[in-house]
């Protein structure tokens, strides 16, 4: 059952109930769940907030909360899974189920009451037609009488005839609405969406929305036009929130001026968020803009930096901007002001000559207090490389409720943490392209491009998480076709397998579409699970992203070569 | 020192010890005071009903027991101001610590007073039985309103399900983020079994 009002359907519902809500480890569904929370706290909902790791774990953690709760709601999980079937829930519990995953399983979509939808209805694709899927299961008893085919009468026969290519036709719908994984609505601009009608949006929300959005549009699961048209939304929201008086000025006008200035700096304000054009390089306010320029992908690949000629381009470059190489070696904030102050119009003189198109882009920046400024895209990487930290003495919960901390406010430096960490992430990510690339370790399989992290590579630690691999595999890719330079390569999707440190003996592949290709459908998460039946191995797909799974290491070639058949 | 000086001290004597405190009762003076009392009601009443005396001296007889009499009555008010600021720190005391008051005061009360107090305390228990319907209700409990309800907390350890006050249960294990009312979570936090997320 798909909910169309969230807050009569939804929300109404809570009110002096518990909720138990199970977040699915990325930045989205944790700024959705960090939305959610403070939306219950006002209203005195009470809930219980548990990451979910994997569908296992989804069921432990379901049973051992299934007495307790009668209201679920999964963020970022289950869309695709048949939750009724998986975890045999109590007939008066009832699961919400808010996913930017798609498809959605068909069974999710017709279980009536006990599971609702949380998502538009044309946002959750062409979902096929019940008549289409479900029979009245009364037509099936007599298929299976033992008696033989001349037994039958002419009328029965006609009604298995019909019935088979009924179950026929049925494969091939399912098949065809499976073919493609894709991503619809970020669930935290859903819920921003509800805070609205509630009457109860911030420029707080507000902020969370914009770095879920900004999540989906960096790791790649929106395209430019769906993301135009948030910008659109955004930028009214972000004009209309910022208006409001009483966000404006968080002390009531009675407080006394000695109490605003003896408040820490952090709190004489509260968040102001702005937009504007700014360079898109990574992460380069904490970082310095050498590093940054190379360490962005799109910046990378054009100058092909880790080739000694194309490094060379990229310091020519920073010669042309007029940007010697000391200050541009050095903290982004340290840098002279005057340079600071002109780098993005110098840039954007030279964007024809070098190619770097996408280089200055809508950014959203949100700060607090005098000290801390950040930007959406930098926020998502601090976030995602804390719940992605190689961190051995950290539980993957423990990660996680770091990373809700780290939208905290309160606790920036957190945040600065992650951010510290993302960028040795995106070093790793560099390096191990660069070996990629001169190493020649990408080798085609005909239908499509594959390459293997070897085992006991030193940072493989780091690409055992599926946010951080699919960042690689990306870059990989798209290092390769700037590379060698061949047409057909346009064509080819790239499969990186890496060994899961995580989990023994296993290893983790992903695979992603080809560069001419729309980047946001992906064909993998169904081609994996096809070639695992093919072979009769045990194929786990992760939560995190259907085109991301788990395999145990020895089944390696034998997947290849299923793959290689299912792709032809 | 004259003797109005000593009543007034019985009274500074109070005021200057700590407010939630009862200092030993002070029954040198208080005695004092009501033998001073009766002597000087005796002779105000012999005065009074000596009326051998001539009218001229009587004018001056009238001017003293007047004297005596706002004496007395000043002696009087001094003595129920102490005693009343005694009995209502005693009622203070009743709500912040419960019928058992704690030794360092006890040892100080008169025996009067630890009568009056038995009794307030049975009148307090016996009203509060009263309320709610019959089914009592602990006024001493939660005087002031909590700023809030509810507090997020996150869980520190395995602790598996917890009962709440309404009956319902909850699941706690470690890392889990809940929002639970802050009466069950006190306990919980000093077992250090959760602990307090600011937001």
């Amino acid at each position: 059952m798909f909910i169309q009002d969230l807050g009569k359907e939804f929300y109404e519902l809570l009110y002096g109930q518990r909720i138990l809500v199970l977040v699915n480890y990325d930045v989205d569904a944790t700024c959705a769940a960090k939305l959610l929370s403070s939306l219950f706290r006002s209203d005195n909902i009470l809930f219980t907030i548990v990451p979910i790791l994997d569908a296992e774990d989804l069921f432990v953690t379901y049973t051992a909360h299934r007495a307790s709760v009668k209201y679920i709601l999964l963020i970022n999980i289950g869309a695709s899974l048949d939750i009724v079937e998986l975890l045999e829930p109590e007939d008066e519990q009832v699961f919400f189920i808010a996913d930017s995953h798609r498809p959605v399983d068909v069974y999710n979509a017709y279980r009536g009451n006990q599971v609702r939808l949380l998502m538009k209805n044309d946002d959750a694709g062409e979902i096929p037609s019940y008549e289409d899927l479900f029979r009245d299961s009364d037509d099936e008893d007599d298929d299976e009488g033992s008696q033989s085919i001349a037994g039958m009468t002419l009328e029965q026969l006609e009604k298995r005839q019909e019935r088979r290519t009924w179950n026929e036709k049925r494969l091939k719908i399912l098949s065809e609405y499976h073919e493609f994984n894709y991503y619809g609505e970020s669930v935290a601009w859903t819920f921003f969406n509800l805070a609205r009608k509630l009457g109860k949006d911030s420029n707080e929300l507000l902020w969370l929305a914009i770095v879920g959005i900004y999540d989906l549009r960096l790791t790649g699961r929106i395209d430019r036009n769906t993301f135009k048209g948030y910008l659109g939304q955004l930028k009214s929201h972000v004009k209309r929130l910022g208006d409001l008086k009483s966000n404006v000025n968080l002390f009531r006008e009675a407080t006394p001026i000695d109490d605003i200035f003896n408040a820490p700096a952090g709190r004489r304000s509260c968040i102001s968020v702005t937009h504007k054009k700014d360079l898109q390089l990574l992460l380069y306010r904490h970082w310095n803009l050498h590093d940054s320029l190379k360490h962005t992908m799109h910046v990378s690949c054009q100058f092909r930096v880790w080739h000694l000629r194309g490094y060379k381009r990229l310091l020519e470059f920073l010669a042309e901007l007029g940007i010697p190489l000391r200050q541009s070696k050095q903290k982004f904030a340290c840098m002279d002001l005057e340079l600071r102050k002109h780098i993005q119009e110098w840039v954007s003189d030279l964007t024809e000559k070098y190619g770097l198109s996408k280089i200055i882009d809508d950014t959203f920046e949100a700060s607090h207090g005098f000290k801390y400024k950040f930007v959406a895209s930098d926020v998502v990487y601090g976030v995602k490389a804390l719940l992605e930290s190689p961190n051995k003495e950290l539980s993957p919960k423990e990660k996680f409720m770091k990373a809700l901390d780290s939208l905290s406010w309160t606790k920036t430096d957190v945040l600065i943490e992650g951010i510290e960490l993302a960028k040795l992430q995106h070093s790793a990510i560099l390096k191990a392209v660069h070996d990629i690339i001169e190493m020649r370790a990408i080798e085609s399989a005909g239908p499509f491009l594959h390459t293997i992290i070897p085992e006991g590579a030193p940072d493989a630690k780091l690409f055992s998480y599926p946010g951080c691999l699919i960042a690689l595999a990306r870059f990989a890719l798209e290092a390769y076709v700037v590379s060698v330079r061949r047409k057909r390569v346009l064509d080819l999707p790239l499969i990186v397998v890496t060994p899961d440190v995580n989990t023994p003996g296993c290893s983790l592949a992903v695979g992603i579409p080809p560069v001419s290709q729309d980047p946001t459908k992906n064909l993998f998460g169904t081609a994996f699970i096809e070639a695992g039946k093919m072979i009769n191995c045990q194929i786990e797909v992760t939560l995190y992203d259907m085109c991301v799974v788990r395999f145990p290491s020895e089944e390696r070639s034998n997947l290849f070569e299923a793959l290689i058949i299912q792709l032809r | 020192m004259n003797f109005i000086d000593r009543c007034v001290s019985l009274l500074k004597e109070l005021s200057s010890s700590k407010k939630d405190f009862l200092p030993v009762y002070n029954n040198e003076i208080v005695s004092e005071c009501i033998t001073t009392m009766k002597r000087l009601f005796e002779e105000n009443q012999k005065e009074a009903l000596d009326t051998s005396t001539d009218s001229a001296s009587s004018q001056d007889g009238f001017i003293v027991v007047k004297i005596r009499h706002s004496i007395l009555l000043f002696i009087k008010r001094c003595l129920i101001a102490y005693h009343h600021e005694r009995l209502n720190r005693l009622k203070k005391l009743r709500w912040e610590f419960g019928s058992e008051l704690p030794t360092e005061v006890s040892c100080n009360l008169t025996p009067k007073e630890i009568e009056w107090f038995a009794k307030y305390c049975s009148n307090l228990s016996d009203y509060m039985g009263r309320l709610n319907e019959g089914r009592g209700f602990d006024l001493t409990l939660n005087r002031t309103a909590p700023k809030r309800i509810f507090i997020q907390v996150r869980c520190l350890q395995d602790h598996g399900d917890h009962e709440l006050e309404d009956g319902t249960t909850v699941c706690l294990q470690k890392d889990n983020l809940y929002y639970l009312p802050f009466s069950q979570c006190e306990k919980l936090i000093h077992q250090g079994i959760i602990e307090q997320v600011s937001d």
